[in-house]
């Protein structure tokens, strides 16, 4: 395992995309924090803290996760090179764990850089108004959902032989787990009530409050709130929300995805007719 | 005989196309094993098995006296080299990256005879070239050197020749020669090109429909070949009466058509032959090719 481990961090240091997506991952968090600075100094009812930009990469983690990993996995699979692995002896646990850490390593570091180049929000927007504690549990919890993106798209990358297939399926897979997320997460965001406006003689007045029909409650909501917690892209909506409300069925739902399609993804894998 | 790697009744089936059909063959040690079949004879799916890319639906195979079935098998794989179908080469990466990736992969200390292996396949003065623009000749070289790397027993390769040019071929087939007699690495190749082949491998195995239908030596397939003499005479059994004389083997086709496997002094048989009152007509020297003793043995209507 160590020996494939360090053949991959040694590729990793020279992958082209994985840089790409640093590169983006660092600007886009300057950018987005600075962004932030200029409309806290310029307009003070948009004077946040910092916690409300620092934890905006957990939206979009996925995203550069899915990508990586497709094409970094992909290449093994469309350049043949996982077959070297094979024939010399490696066994197809070692390839796929190894393959997995490097994945959630690589995920890791772009998280990373995320939260280094935001630092730059700190002369202006002062330190985390939720305190180290607050910090390190959104980041305990920003690690774990990495890590649940790190198995869900090693499972499908390793399984998928064919690269551009790969890439293609875990992008949709993303982006329909954070339409599904958003979805429930609005669904959750309706008010109780609704009260309409209404053209009288007096000209426009607001109506009385009446039910909302699209209001979720009862074992309905309990579902979404469940949901939303258990997905990793609902978890990076919270976290963006900084509405961090279950913190331990957050981490819970993380392990049992990596669990569940580590294992799952190696059984299929070891079962499965290489070319 | 010590074997390298002996199958016993593999069987492999997809959905329901029977790839390997109870196949079972043995390859020596120190051996060139010239594993020759057409396209969908089950040759890369027997290859594909050995090299643990896939699991075989029945039968087993020894691998350095270690049984398929045998939880150490990966062991023996560490023996091997292996370039399946297309060379497995990282494509935006240098010869000389794509090696070290290869001594990463292996857990080899140092990059030590990396050197060497790039001089002994040619691609020594690549540079920072990538792979991507290799020609496909440097890609199939590039594919035998990470297979060399950790020094292999048993370099397994899959028409290496393929998609190469006549230099490209002569090339790899240096390099196999070399390697076998210079470093005793037993090599199985298959390959349609069957005259390449002969020129190539010690030991021969026919497939056809995923079941081995010859296994067979180059000496023995060599004298299968043998040179004859079809001669053209006015009578055959004056001809059969006189080569009985001499002891040399011969033939008879028809009433005027025989081959005499031997060289014969061609003024002396024909003035034995007039005076058995026998002329001869024509005498035109023959050989049987690899091809037509493959078409024979595997039947006609073959694509090769």
């Amino acid at each position: 395992m160590y020996k494939l481990l360090s053949a991959n961090l040694s590729r990793l240091k020279k992958d082209k995309v994985f840089w790409l997506c640093m590169g983006v991952m660092v600007v886009y968090s300057i950018l987005y924090m600075l962004n932030g600075c200029k409309q806290a100094i310029s307009m003070s009812e948009y004077h946040h803290s910092l916690d409300h930009y620092y934890f905006q990469f957990a939206i979009s983690l996925g995203m550069f996760c899915a990508l990586f990993t497709s094409m970094f996995l992909g290449t093994e699979y469309s350049d043949g090179t996982i077959r070297n692995k094979i024939v010399v002896g490696h066994t197809r646990t070692d390839i796929y764990l190894a393959n997995l850490i490097t994945v959630f390593a690589a995920t890791l570091l772009m998280m990373a850089v995320w939260l280094a180049g935001s630092l730059v929000g700190i002369p202006t927007l002062g330190l985390w108004e939720m305190g180290i504690p607050g910090l390190l549990l959104n980041l305990v919890i920003a690690v774990m959902f990495a890590a649940a993106f790190s198995s869900i798209f090693t499972f499908v990358c390793m399984l998928t032989t064919n690269k551009s297939i790969a890439v293609v399926i875990s992008i949709l897979l993303f982006l329909g787990l954070l339409i599904f997320a958003s979805t429930l997460y609005n669904g959750l965001n309706q008010p109780e009530m609704a009260s309409g406006i209404q053209l009288t003689a007096n000209g426009l007045e607001m109506t009385d409050p009446s039910p909302n029909p699209a209001y979720v409650s009862g074992a309905r909501r309990a579902v979404y709130e469940f949901l939303i917690d258990f997905l990793p892209t609902g978890q990076g909506l919270r976290m963006w929300q900084l509405e961090i409300l279950h913190p331990v069925r957050m981490m819970i739902s993380s392990v049992l995805i990596t669990l569940f399609a580590t294992f799952g993804g190696v059984f299929i894998f070891k079962r499965k007719n290489l070319r | 005989m010590d074997y390298v790697l002996r199958t016993n009744a593999l069987s492999k089936s997809y959905k329901d196309f029977k790839a390997l059909n109870s196949l079972s063959m043995n390859i020596p040690k120190g051996a060139i094993y010239g594993f020759v079949g057409k396209n969908g004879a089950g040759k890369t799916t027997l290859i594909r098995l050995i090299c643990g890319l896939q699991e075989p639906g029945s039968g087993d195979y020894t691998l350095y006296e270690r049984k398929s079935t045998h939880k150490d098998i990966v062991k023996s794989r560490r023996r091997m080299g292996a370039v399946v179908e297309t060379p497995s080469i990282y494509l935006d990466m240098t010869a000389e990256d794509n090696l070290k990736q290869q001594y990463r992969i292996l857990g080899l200390p140092s990059f030590d005879g990396l050197t060497d292996i790039l001089k002994l396949v040619g691609l020594e003065n690549t540079g920072k070239k990538t792979s991507k623009n290799f020609s496909l000749g440097m890609r199939q070289r590039l594919g035998i050197a990470i297979a060399l790397v950790g020094d292999p027993d048993f370099l397994v390769l899959d028409e290496p020749a393929n998609g190469l040019d006549p230099q490209g071929i002569i090339e790899i087939r240096e390099l196999i020669l070399k390697l076998n007699r210079e470093q005793q690495i037993t090599v199985l190749i298959s390959s349609h090109i069957l005259d390449e082949l002969f020129r190539l491998a010690t030991h021969y195995g026919f497939i056809d429909g995923g079941t081995i239908v010859k296994e067979i030596s180059a000496e023995e397939l060599e004298a299968a070949l043998r040179k004859c003499v079809r001669m053209e005479v006015t009578n055959t059994k004056a001809l059969a009466r006189i080569l009985d004389e001499l002891n040399i083997d011969y033939k008879i086709l028809t009433d005027t058509l025989a081959d005499v496997y031997a060289k014969v002094n061609v003024s002396h048989l024909a003035a034995t032959l007039a005076k058995e009152g026998c002329e001869v007509i024509s005498m035109q020297e023959r050989d049987e090719s690899l091809e037509s003793y493959y078409v024979n043995l595997i039947g006609g209507g073959c694509h090769v």
